[in-house]
């Protein structure tokens, strides 16, 4: 038997390691990135420069991703704040039908949007 | 094109779907709907004939030191002695407030438990490590001595308690990890100072570490330990070191 808590927080610990690829990842093309451009400036080659940057800008795709990551984390936090003030089980397992079904809806007018 | 298609494990949505089915299986639940009474057991269960209206957990003690083990993360062992005193602390004060004065529980044979039981106002019972010898123990007491007065703390370990738990149909217990087990029944052990029986079947080199008596807070320091309960494989002899126990009291 577990709690709300419980269950939320194990699925953001879940979520931790894709989050933290995301890191690596965009600290590893920021790295690449600047390495290849100081040496594109050393050798003066012009198409290392070019890739410097090209690679330096990867990082900004993987940041997003970890942001919208970390806002998934935010929200799944999020609920335990109705959850704290649900009386009883009944009650909790109402509110969330509701909470599911605006994000249901949510989601679906966004992709309809599209 | 999404150009990273690393994605989170967990949505929003499966999370919700957990926990609605979660909540409505009962697999899930939520702590303030925690009944502060809950016990309930099953045909055939060994502690058949026991009140239905019995305290089997404390939750104070249980939530400060879940709090304290969150907090501080629960390989922290170092910081464990301050959430002892702290939720020792705390129940101490509660029994006082509840004016529940100590009294010697002591007890010579099994026979003879339900007359030790009958001539206190109000026991406490500490049940550690559910295992074969304390289900017969617990057994034969909630057969014998059926009361509404009985209060029962049990501090199960992860691993054995659960499933005892369950096969009784028993919801709510001071459920911590085995090697926090002793500690736990000491705390309870303190708590209510001496009206209690107290079952130690783990190693008996845990109940002897020097540290102990000086982690304690002021209020409490007069009580005493049973630091040299050894370990006991049987229900006569836990009796036997209970019996010994009350008589050096």
């Amino acid at each position: 038997m577990r709690t709300p808590a419980e269950v939320i927080s194990q699925a953001i610990k879940e979520n931790r390691f894709p989050e933290y690829m995301l890191y690596i990842f965009a600290c590893l093309f920021v790295v690449a990135g600047m390495a290849l451009i100081v040496w594109s400036i050393y050798v003066r080659g012009t198409i290392t420069g070019v890739a410097g940057v090209a690679l330096s800008g990867l990082s900004w795709p993987a940041y997003n991703a970890t942001r919208e990551l970390r806002a998934v984390n935010v929200m799944l936090r999020m609920l335990e704040v109705p959850l704290s003030m649900a009386q009883t089980s009944e009650e909790a397992a109402k509110m969330l039908t509701e909470t599911f079904a605006q994000l249901f809806t949510r989601e679906m007018t966004k992709r309809a949007g599209k | 094109m999404r150009f990273f298609t690393i994605k989170p494990r967990r949505t929003l949505d499966s999370v919700v779907c957990e926990l609605i089915t979660g909540l409505e299986s009962g697999k899930v639940i939520i702590e303030q709907a925690l009944p502060k009474r809950e016990f309930h057991h099953t045909e055939g269960s060994p502690v058949e004939g026991l009140s239905p209206s019995v305290d089997l957990y404390h939750p104070r003690l249980a939530f400060e030191l879940k709090r304290e083990r969150s907090s501080k993360g629960s390989t922290l062992r170092g910081n464990w002695l301050e959430s002892e005193r702290k939720a020792f602390s705390l129940l101490y004060k509660e029994l006082l407030a509840q004016s529940m004065q100590p009294a010697t529980f002591r007890l010579t044979e099994l026979a003879s438990l339900d007359t030790q039981l009958a001539a206190h106002d109000r026991v406490w019972l500490v049940v550690t490590q559910l295992g074969a010898a304390q289900l017969t123990i617990f057994s034969y007491i909630a057969k014998s001595a059926p009361r509404d007065d009985l209060r029962i703390l049990l501090a199960g370990d992860a691993s054995q308690a659960p499933a005892t738990m369950e096969k009784w149909g028993l919801q709510r217990y001071v459920r911590t990890a085995e090697e926090d087990v002793p500690r736990v029944a000491m705390l309870a052990m303190l708590a209510v100072a001496g009206n209690m029986v107290f079952w130690q079947f783990s190693s008996e080199d845990r109940l002897r570490e020097p540290t102990r008596e000086h982690s304690l807070p002021k209020e409490i320091s007069g009580l005493r330990f049973v630091k040299d309960a050894p370990l006991v494989e049987n229900v006569e002899s836990v009796f036997e070191i209970l019996w010994e126990s009350a008589k050096r009291r």
